[in-house]
């Protein structure tokens, strides 16, 4: 039986190598193709939110488990609330607001939580569950 | 003119951006090569607030594109139909911007596979 894998990065501005981690990641754990790309677009506006009002600091988790890739997305702020969630919207006319909107678009699940930190932010993507390999030898690291 | 910003060392991999531009017809064409996300926002901000007004953004270099740098092409387009000039986008290819696709904004945008035909169109 497959146990429940999990990687934990830093939250920093070096975004593509955080974009690189959840691709390889989230490959690992099944996910393929416009749904990988679907997630690593949606982590990345997450993680955007995080570096522009969530306290610039934070913690990228993911985890992989049969059926499901899930990331969570920890800041040091808090101040993301399921009132901006269930507010996001597209206004053609505005520079920004977009993100939120996206990721709920883009994902099968979000959840948002209060931890003793800050705002913890789940995204949630099913994937098939058929038996695959569980990933390169040489997983993705954050070091 | 162009120019180019590397960002990164031998254990941080690059996020390069590069813009160049050119006037056709008086229009500002702008071709943008590479990532569009926070570590390339400033450029991409400063460099579209010096072009224009007139403006073409050519997409078809773009690797990757987030949600604000959306919203500053957004902007742009904005800027350009109050003020009455011409704006359009050049190979908004689906799967490199999809972020634009989703949102529906490729679609209100005026948007061309090439910069021959939107210059047919619009200029």
């Amino acid at each position: 039986m497959m146990t429940e894998r999990v990687l934990r990065c830093p939250i920093n501005a070096d975004l593509g190598r955080l974009r690189d981690v959840v691709h390889a990641y989230a490959d690992a754990g099944g996910l393929r193709g416009e749904r990988l790309e679907d997630l690593v677009l949606a982590v990345n506006e997450a993680v955007t939110n995080v570096l522009d009002h969530g306290g610039g600091a934070g913690t990228l988790t993911l985890h992989a488990r049969p059926g499901a890739v899930l990331v969570q997305i920890e800041d040091t702020s808090g101040q993301l609330t399921r009132e901006h969630l269930d507010a996001a919207e597209i206004d053609p006319t505005a520079m920004r607001g977009h993100g939120l909107w996206i990721i709920q678009r883009l994902c099968d699940g979000v959840h948002l939580q209060r931890t003793s930190r800050g705002a913890l932010l789940t995204l949630t993507m099913n994937t098939p569950r058929t038996p695959h390999t569980p990933g390169p030898t040489g997983s993705p690291d954050c070091s | 003119m162009a120019s180019v910003i590397t960002v990164g060392s031998d254990d941080v991999p690059p996020a390069p951006l590069t813009l160049t531009s050119r006037l056709v017809d008086g229009i500002a064409v702008i071709t943008i090569s590479g990532l569009l996300d926070v570590t390339t926002r400033d450029q991409f901000a400063d460099y579209l607030d010096q072009a224009g007004p007139a403006l073409f953004l050519d997409l078809a270099g773009v690797t990757f594109m987030d949600s604000r740098s959306l919203g500053l092409i957004v902007h742009h387009w904005q800027r350009a139909v109050t003020g009455g000039e011409k704006f359009a986008l050049i190979g908004a290819d689906y799967a490199r911007v999809k972020v634009m696709w989703i949102t529906g904004l490729a679609q209100r945008i005026p948007s061309y596979d090439t910069l021959d035909q939107a210059l047919a169109a619009l200029a």
